[in-house]
């Protein structure tokens, strides 16, 4: 992540990749869709709205593999934890660095929905601190016991983090850590609005590289959704207001948005990511926009 | 409550395979076994792989034969991957996965058989875990029975030590003793489990680090190799070279067999210690274990000529050599670059600086026997072509290729500067 950083000289625009059952061939033919519309990078993700079900840690860390292999295009895997023990997570993480998977995301990640499994239980053996000290030691030559590994490995530590204009003491103090534990860098969560954005980067104080998420919203019944799910002020009223006014535009008026705010974004950060790769128009028309250098 | 039921049935069986395991541990098992039982308590499919995939021991369970095949594509879908993961395991020494993916829609878990310092083999497991507690399990019991196949072949290793030392001992009274008796020489075969009027060839590969240090851990490598892939043959790991003297009577058929195995023994060797060259010479075919000598003396006369004339063929065969058996005499590569280079040192300066072929012209001009033709059609050019650059040559080197001693001596030339590999 260090080096694509270093190798570009304006923001960062990478776009997720949201796996469908696996399929190595649509993932690696997303990847390069959206590399040929101006896409630095491709993040894999354990789930998303099309997937609803558990999808696997290691499935993210395979389609990331298979992005970079057959579509030539740098990827970031997600990784989470949620109900995945330390041995589990090392033998993943070991595999995907021998296929060369070693830029991450990490997350504490969540269960699927109820009555989707059988066992949603929910568990954490460790959280996302966990996993980054877990990357830490294998980047200093120690496994998961602390005893030495042969060889170190070369992982860039990215963390996930919520991005909301309030933010709790605890919040706070949550972001620290992750940034104490070792992180490299840190990639927040879909950001409506700058104040969301400024309140996170207060608290990072500049000390690793930012990446905002940036989520182009489909309709109004989407927007209405998010604003009761995410925390006050997440989704502003006026975002609101220019769906219900674009009416059957909607999702065109939420790519609009999603550009602007990308332009936005990229003035205080490292760069942007899309939560879609299934539009690589969009992906072309947010690198236009993305003319700034890079800031820090 | 139902959940937590059957997690800790999960468990249970978990515990109850690690201990059958162990148990193994402490009787005379192969792999066979272990890999039998991990496959039919866990319901997925064991193999033990060496570091070129070739399975050593596999089973698949209640799958049976067709459960085997499909291990076996498993490996072969993405080998890349797979090799990727086993080489990564041996330079980690942990248990690494690689997710389920494709056609196969089955995950692998890798983990390295670790005895001393070795990654000698991998045992990997495949199957589809229904949840994350069956992934954990299967890491766990894949990495167990890793250990418990370790303890196996590590009892093995001290036993094979002991016996190595016995086999060196008496190879070493076979190739060097000089006031022996026949009836010496056929006792001391048979000790080694060589049957004294069989037909055999030897073959010798030798590893060569850059500092000239010796690299124990290629020639066991080599050994290891040797031993598993060609079990009929009798097998001398010497510390500076591996020795196998390998029965057959069909001397093409064999002489083929060991070039490949030797080939491979190669690929391997480079792949986990880039710094090593390996070099393996075969000898002719002989009768009888009072020819055990001369055919060592031959395969190791192919290793020296193969060793110091790099442009050579990656596997020197004694009965190819030609002039290069009387050029190997000369220990010095310097003298032999500076006979090549008094002969055609300004031809060779010429085809540096101009980018021409002549001396690759003149070497398919003399191995055509004179030929312009086939010179030509070899080279892909036209005999008028050749002619030229025959006479360009001559005109640089000042050497006359119609006199005998000329051509002679420019042939003897051309043999050192292709078999040293384009260092004269």
């Amino acid at each position: 992540m260090r080096d694509v950083l270093a190798a570009r000289g304006v923001p960062l625009l990478g776009a997720y990749v949201v796996p469908q059952a696996g399929d190595r061939d649509s993932a690696a033919g997303a990847a390069a869709a959206v590399r040929a519309a101006g896409a630095d990078l491709v993040v894999t993700a354990t789930s998303g709205p099309e997937r609803p079900r558990y999808t696997s840690t290691n499935q993210s860390i395979d389609l990331a593999a298979a992005c970079q292999n057959r579509a030539g295009t740098p990827a970031l895997a997600t990784v989470t934890t949620w109900s995945r023990t330390v041995m589990a997570l090392q033998a993943h993480l070991l595999g995907g660095h021998a296929r060369g998977v070693t830029r991450l995301i990490c997350g504490n990640g969540s269960p699927p929905p109820v009555g989707d499994r059988s066992k949603a239980d929910g568990r954490w053996a460790v959280d996302a601190v966990g996993l980054i000290e877990l990357l830490r030691g294998l980047n200093e030559g120690t496994d998961r016991y602390g005893l030495r590994l042969e060889s170190a490995t070369n992982f860039d530590i990215g963390v996930r983090i919520r991005a909301a204009p309030v933010l709790s003491a605890a919040a706070r103090t949550r972001t620290r850590r992750k940034i104490d534990a070792g992180a490299h860098f840190i990639v927040t969560s879909p950001v409506y609005t700058q104040n969301a954005l400024d309140t996170l980067l207060e608290v990072i104080d500049g000390d690793v590289p930012v990446l905002a998420t940036v989520h182009p919203l489909r309709s109004l019944a989407e927007a209405e959704l998010l604003r009761h799910e995410l925390p006050d002020g997440c989704v502003p009223a006026g975002l609101i207001e220019r769906l219900e006014r674009a009416g059957d535009g909607a999702a065109e008026e939420g790519e609009r948005i999603a550009v602007e705010l990308a332009a936005q974004f990229a003035n205080r950060t490292q760069g942007v990511i899309l939560s879609r790769t299934d539009r690589p128009e969009l992906v072309s028309r947010v690198r236009a926009a993305l003319v700034r250098p890079v800031v820090g | 409550m139902t959940a937590l039921r059957d997690e800790f049935a999960d468990l249970r069986h978990v515990m109850a395979l690690c201990g059958e395991l162990s148990s193994l541990a402490t009787t005379d098992c192969d792999l066979e076994q272990i890999v039998t039982v991990v496959a039919e308590r866990a319901g997925v499919w064991a193999a033990v792989v060496d570091d070129s995939l070739s399975v050593l021991a596999l089973c698949a369970g209640a799958s049976g034969r067709a459960g085997e095949e499909q291990l076996t594509r498993v490996l072969d879908t993405d080998p890349e991957a797979v090799s990727q993961l086993v080489a990564a395991a041996a330079r980690m020494r942990r248990a690494l996965s690689l997710p389920a993916s494709g056609a196969s829609a089955v995950s692998l878990v890798v983990a390295p058989i670790l005895v001393g310092d070795d990654s000698v083999a991998h045992l990997v497991t495949a199957g589809h875990d229904v949840d994350e507690t069956g992934e954990d399990a299967r890491i766990m019991v894949t990495e167990h029975a890793a250990m418990v196949c370790a303890v196996v072949l590590g009892r093995r290793r001290v036993v094979a030590i002991a016996a190595g030392r016995a086999r060196r001992e008496l190879f070493d009274a076979l190739v060097y003793v000089g006031d022996r008796t026949e009836a010496d020489v056929k006792g001391w075969a048979r000790h080694l489990g060589i049957e004294p009027d069989e037909r055999h060839r030897v073959l010798v590969a030798a590893p060569y680090s850059p500092t000239g240090a010796p690299a124990p851990a290629a020639t066991d490598v080599v050994e290891h190799m040797i031993t598993t892939r060609c079990p009929a043959a009798t097998v001398v790991n010497r510390d500076a070279e591996v020795v196998a003297l390998v029965p057959g009577h069909d001397d093409a058929a064999l002489a083929r067999q060991l070039i490949a195995l030797a080939r491979l023994c190669r690929e391997v060797v480079t792949a986990r210690f880039p710094e090593v060259r390996l070099v393996a010479g075969l000898g002719d075919p002989h009768t009888g274990a009072v020819q055990i000598s001369t055919a060592y003396a031959e395969a190791r006369r192919a290793v020296d000529v193969g060793r110091l004339m790099t442009g050579l063929s990656d596997v020197t065969v004694f009965a190819e050599l030609g002039v290069h058996r009387l050029l190997a005499h000369v220990h010095d590569p310097g003298e032999l670059a500076g006979f090549a280079r008094d002969m055609l040192g300004d031809l060779i300066d010429h085809d540096r600086t101009n980018g021409t072929d002549y001396c690759a012209t003149l070497t398919a001009y003399f191995r055509q026997n004179g030929s312009l033709r086939r010179a030509a059609a070899l080279l892909h050019t036209h005999p008028n072509t050749v002619a030229y650059r025959i006479h360009r040559a001559e005109k640089i080197t000042g050497l006359d290729l119609g006199a005998y001693s000329d051509r002679l001596a420019a042939q003897v030339a051309l043999e050192i500067v292709n078999g040293l590999g384009g260092n004269a």
